[in-house]
């Protein structure tokens, strides 16, 4: 741990955001032994809001917008001093970040919103101009500013919005923010193992650095057909394959590009789904119907599996029955036909050349069948044409067993037990169908019944929500034609490269750039094989830590006997006899703080750890291990937990003592701050964060 | 989230490989980790490496080998 490159945060300078009117300075930890921050706060004194404005100066979005109606850049600015903006005055709310590494200060990234009033009136427009919006007649301008040291060692002062998002993704991907800003609501997810996939996925293949060997893959391939089509541009007949190649997919990208807008879309019209169900939620009528609803789309689920089940089911039925019943009659003939010559003693039961010679030399002459006959009469003749067919002893037993193969055949299809076991097929997919039916009709009309309820605010919710329904099902199906278009242009794609690199192998071209292709393919085989053997290796590594910490500390945990990350990313805790165990909430809570202090065994960065409510759900022991825990096994860590004052300084009714009594002996607490109601010098009442200094 | 992981380091060396190709991918593997701002033309610093090995028969040879 210690030999990787530290990153963490060293101070956070907040100014009239929020609650917090006025500047407020928090210094955290850059102690390699004492790397815990603690910063204490009472339900909504504003802990997750100081959590959110890290979040918010880093990326320069909004910490889940999605379900935080308010997160905008109105919402930043203390209300108190919007409310107070005479017509034509501005102010100003920022926070600003000293990010460090090992070396010292690495950038001092700031984020300033300017709110200015332009009218008197409190009108409800609103309007949204780049980066500047209008609401209540104030607009508000957001910019943002980062230090660094430039290539030279001077200081640079770069205030160019994509350059400084360059930067700080290097550092911070915003997609993986859950793994140093991490949200304790979100342990829950830990509960379902596919819930949680997603997050162990990313931080498996990302927050390693994986995605470094995915570019080197895929820029390989650039620079491949780059050389390709360098050399096709010295031949006609290249040239036009390269051409034809381009073309393909240059039509791909575009599919591409339409397909993430209409992902876009989608996503979006999914969330204003999710929001009037929510709003249909809020009212009483509403909630009763929309739980009947989700009874019933299970159900209608349930049966949708059920009649694909019976339907691939009698696919495989007809495919299996039908090709012997439609050769049934021939079968039949055929029998008949081996019987008639077993009759006439053409075929014995057992033939061969040597039982045909030994008839045939027997005295007096004597058939199997214990027929005598003469070696002028008719059947000495059938015997002798039957010897000349008879090649050898192989033959005889083929006719044998060819004969056994159509009696059985025809004993397995018989007409009247396979149109049985087809009727009952038929009839089972025909009743799920119609019980489907049934289920759509009652779910159409509880949704008409949705529509008769008037809400509060006199919205249509119920209108609303068929017609996004009916919005999203539109765009589902033109996703998924859209994917069968690129699906065969990759097709052509491949076709096409192929006849491309074909005809560059056998041209006359320079061996520079044919060797130069040799060596990039192998470079692309090699990394693309050794991809799948370092994710492996990742996975186990996880797993391993993973395993260890929750074992430690988890709640129970003498039920537990090892940790399993699948391939497809699903973690579950098991038994000795390796059967999964339902988790409870704060099993669940245990399991996901394990895994993002195990996902820190693979990556190459001690990125800090922000967690917003670590010990929410967990009772008063455990919660004790885990703190402990945590300390334990993030050495080297900066780690800031934002916690509430009862879990942290109180013990609970049943006799545990305070997280604060367990980690402070660790002696790796560095400082506890408190968030504290305060007056300023004008008489503005806020909050501030003040240095917490109780003897434990 | 900068820098090269080990464990990749570790599994893109292969004693049994040649040296060359290791070079290779180590080069590719700065490339892509570089904190420069402005990154540009990969493919054409990835050709500039390519060009230095590209007249080294044995080592093409068992790239050819390799791909079959």
């Amino acid at each position: 741990m210690s030999n990787k490159e530290r990153i963490l945060i060293k101070n956070i300078t907040i100014k009239n955001c929020g609650n917090f009117y006025g500047e407020h300075n928090i210094e955290l930890s850059d102690s390699l032994d004492k790397n815990f921050t603690i910063i204490i706060g009472t339900s909504g004194m504003g802990k997750s809001t100081i959590f959110k404005l890290i979040y918010w100066c880093l990326f320069g979005s909004h910490y889940d917008p999605k379900t935080e109606v308010d997160s905008t850049d109105e919402g930043i600015i203390n209300s108190t001093l919007l409310k107070n903006l005479g017509n034509g005055e501005k102010t100003s709310a920022s926070v600003t970040l000293d990010i460090h590494d090992q070396d010292g200060e690495k950038y001092v990234l700031s984020r300033t919103l300017t709110a200015t009033s332009h009218r008197e009136t409190n009108s409800k427009k609103f309007d949204e101009l780049n980066n500047s919006r209008i609401n209540s007649g104030i607009q508000i301008i957001s910019e943002s500013k980062m230090r660094m040291t430039g290539e030279e060692g001077q200081q640079v002062n770069e205030k160019d919005t994509r350059l400084i998002k360059n930067a700080i993704s290097k550092l911070f991907p915003e997609n993986l923010s859950d793994f140093f800003l991490f949200d304790g609501e979100k342990l829950v997810q830990f509960r379902t193992k596919s819930e949680a996939a997603e997050l162990i996925k990313d931080g498996i293949e990302k927050i390693s650095g994986l995605p470094i060997v995915d570019n080197l893959i895929k820029n390989s391939k650039n620079t491949r057909d780059a050389i390709i089509s360098h050399i096709a541009d010295k031949d006609s007949d290249s040239s036009v394959l390269a051409k034809l190649l381009q073309d393909t997919k240059e039509e791909m990208e575009k599919i591409n590009n339409t397909l993430n807008d209409k992902d876009v879309e989608l996503t979006k019209k999914q969330l204003e789904y999710d929001g009037v169900v929510k709003k249909i939620q809020s009212n009483k009528t509403g909630k009763d119907i929309h739980s009947q609803i989700i009874v019933l789309d299970k159900t209608k689920k349930n049966l949708t599996t059920k009649i694909t089940k019976t339907e691939s089911k009698m696919k495989d039925f007809l495919f299996d029955n039908l090709p012997e019943l439609l050769i049934r009659d021939t079968l039949e003939k055929s029998e008949e036909i081996f019987a008639k010559l077993e009759d006439e003693d053409k075929i014995p039961p057992s033939i061969s050349r040597g039982a045909i010679d030994k008839i045939l030399a027997s005295d007096p002459l004597r058939c199997i069948c214990g027929r005598d006959f003469q070696k002028d009469d008719g059947s000495w003749k059938k015997l002798d044409e039957i010897k000349q067919i008879i090649i050898d002893d192989d033959i005889s037993q083929g006719i044998t067993q060819g004969r056994g193969l159509i009696s059985q055949i025809l004993d397995r299809s018989m007409p009247k037990k396979i149109n049985e076991i087809y009727l009952e097929l038929v009839e089972d997919g025909r009743s799920s169908r119609e019980e489907k039916e049934k289920i759509l009709s009652d779910l159409d009309d509880l949704n008409e019944e949705i529509k008769s309820i008037e809400f509060e605010d006199d919205e249509d919710y119920g209108q609303q929500k068929k017609t996004l329904w009916g919005d999203i099902s539109l765009l589902t199906a033109v996703i998924a034609g859209w994917k069968e278009d690129l699906e065969d242009l990759e097709i052509e794609r491949k076709a096409r490269e192929f006849k491309l690199n074909t005809r560059i192998e056998h041209e006359k071209v320079d061996i520079t750039e044919r060797n130069k292709i040799s060596i990039i393919k192998a470079v692309q085989k090699f990394a693309s094989e050794k991809r799948s053997e370092i994710v492996d290796e990742l996975r186990n590594k996880t797993e391993e830590a993973t395993n260890r910490y929750f074992l430690e500390s988890a709640p129970e945990k003498e039920i537990f006997d090892h940790v399993k990350i699948s391939s497809k990313y699903d973690i579950t805790a098991c038994d000795a006899d390796d059967y999964v165990k339902e988790l409870s909430k704060g099993q669940s809570h245990v399991l996901g703080l394990s895994y993002v202090s195990g996902c820190r065994q693979i990556t190459n960065t001690n990125t800090f750890l922000f967690i917003d409510s670590p010990l929410h759900n967990i009772s008063g022991d455990s919660r004790n291990e885990i703190s402990q825990v945590l300390s334990k096994n993030l050495p080297g860590v900066q780690v800031v937990l934002f916690v509430t004052d009862s879990e942290y300084l109180q013990g609970d009714e049943r006799g545990a003592k305070p997280v604060r009594t367990y980690l402070n002996p660790t002696n790796k607490v560095w400082k506890e701050y408190q968030i504290v109601k305060t007056t300023a010098n004008d008489g503005v009442k806020g909050k501030t964060v003040e240095e917490f200094k109780r003897d434990v | 989230m900068v820098g090269i992981n080990k464990i990749i380091l570790e599994h893109f060396s292969d004693p049994n490989n040649p040296k060359e190709l290791e070079e290779i991918l180590k080069s590719f593997l700065e490339i892509e980790s570089s904190d420069s701002m402005k990154k540009t033309g990969v493919d054409k610093l990835y050709d500039i490496i390519l060009k230095k090995y590209a007249n080294n028969e044995k080592f093409v040879e068992w790239c050819k080998d390799y791909v079959k």
